[in-house]
């Protein structure tokens, strides 16, 4: 009785609100916390006789996730980009600053953020002594007796387990063709294309750890290795590759940050006259991205449109 | 955003007619507008947001001064917009029982 009162305190509900706001664009934060609380403040206050206090009013506030999420993929942009392609005395002001946009929007924060998430996740495995067995098997007293005794035997429990895992990362790659297309799209050959493929494998490269150590983890968290741990292992890395996919795919080939200002064009009842789809900027300037909205045999895929020198009017700041 | 391609009878869904037509009852407020309809509060904010997207409806900030003298904090107040009041007229032919649902005579005209 007394955890639930807990649970159902005005406390933890300002508590869901707060961590609610932090999946709101920074700028959006305060007025959208304000309008919460607010509307907290009056839940509270109704004379509803039918409307229980905690609990209710805690779901209620579990409903600010949805609209923190909503907002934070669905928020205008600081500065109304594309609306100033009609006007060709206007120039494209500032990019927005990664603060502004998604965490993730920047290639090198990106890759610090898996980073950060592959060592969080070896420190945590170090902390779990069947995880930690796995990865730093223990020295036997006896070791140099044993490997001459036995060449092959040693610590082959520990060594088929992580095999198992490394084995499962490759089944997720099987699997993962169910759930999304593995094309990455039709990017013209441009001087940059390396780049593009080496982002790609260093995220792949950083995702391997932490679907492996994380799978371990989960596995782990008992007395001994549990196979329902390892099962979630799998749909781990299924998870994680289609991110690594869809991300990769929303990037600019050349400055790989993610893009901007989606466009919904045309109408999917008009398939055969003209393409629908979604058009999206690079807002340094780079290029568009059209996604077809219902895949035809002659637009199957994404495709990439470089822009020539002749937009740098409209993007002072174009930079790599 | 609202463009010249977009018609007061595009389709809405039964629970984004709810909520316009709870707004033009005269629940002019987020709370209200969840007390009236009985949906959600993952479904009624992100709803009204939309819809201001899409400039269906206004929203604005109460003053202070008037929520200072009542005591209270000041709310956010939303507003349909004549785009909204067209949207919802065809949500009306569309879902007759709309209007049942939610009779805008219960509620005094802000």
């Amino acid at each position: 009785m007394r955890i639930s009162g807990l649970i159902h305190s005005a406390l933890v509900q300002r508590t869901i609100l707060r961590t609610a706001a932090l999946l709101v664009p920074a700028r959006l934060r305060e007025e959208w916390l304000s309008e919460w609380r607010t509307e907290l403040w009056y839940a509270w206050r109704s004379e509803r006789e039918h409307w229980p206090r905690g609990k209710e009013m805690t779901a209620f506030c579990l409903g600010a996730f949805r609209d923190a999420v909503w907002l934070r993929r669905n928020a205008p942009l600081p500065r109304a980009y594309g609306s100033l392609l009609i006007d060709t005395r206007q120039q494209f002001p500032d990019p927005p600053s990664a603060e502004e946009g998604r965490l993730l929007e920047s290639p090198a924060r990106c890759l610090v953020f898996l980073a950060l998430v592959a060592s969080a996740n070896l420190a945590i495995a170090s902390l779990l002594p069947t995880a930690h067995n796995v990865i730093v098997p223990p020295l036997h007293p006896d070791a140099r007796t044993l490997a001459m005794l036995a060449p092959y035997g040693g610590n082959h429990a520990q060594r088929d387990l992580l095999l198992n895992l490394l084995t499962l990362f490759g089944v997720a790659w099987l699997i993962v063709p169910a759930t999304t297309s593995l094309s990455l799209g039709d990017y013209p050959r441009n001087p940059y294309w390396f780049r593009r493929w080496a982002f790609f494998a260093a995220k792949i490269a950083l995702l391997l750890p932490i679907t492996t150590l994380g799978a371990l983890n989960l596995a782990s968290i008992g007395s001994s290795i549990s196979p329902l741990g390892m099962q979630a292992g799998l749909w781990i890395g299924v998870m994680t590759l289609r991110w690594a996919l869809l991300d990769q795919r929303c990037r600019c080939p050349v400055c790989l940050r993610t893009l901007a200002s989606p466009v919904q064009i045309g109408q999917s009842s008009r398939i055969f006259l003209e393409w629908n789809g979604t058009e999206l900027l690079c807002l340094r300037g780079h290029g568009l991205l059209h996604v077809p909205g219902t895949p035809a045999i002659w637009f199957s895929q994404q495709r990439w449109l470089y822009f020539g020198p002749s937009w740098s009017g409209l993007f002072p700041h174009r930079r790599l | 955003m609202y463009n010249f391609f977009m018609a007061p009878s595009q389709k809405l869904s039964h629970t984004a007619a709810m909520i316009l037509q709870a707004l033009y009852a005269g629940y002019i407020y987020g709370f209200g507008v969840m007390e009236a309809t009985g949906l959600p509060s993952g479904t009624v904010y992100p709803a009204l947001r939309r819809m201001e997207r899409d400039e269906m409806i206004r929203s604005h900030w109460e003053k202070q001064s008037v929520a200072d003298e009542a005591q209270r904090p000041p709310r956010k107040y939303y507003k349909l917009t004549s785009f909204g009041k067209a949207t919802l007229e065809a949500s009306q032919k569309r879902y007759p029982l709309l209007i049942r649902l939610i009779p805008s005579e219960e509620v005094g005209r802000p």
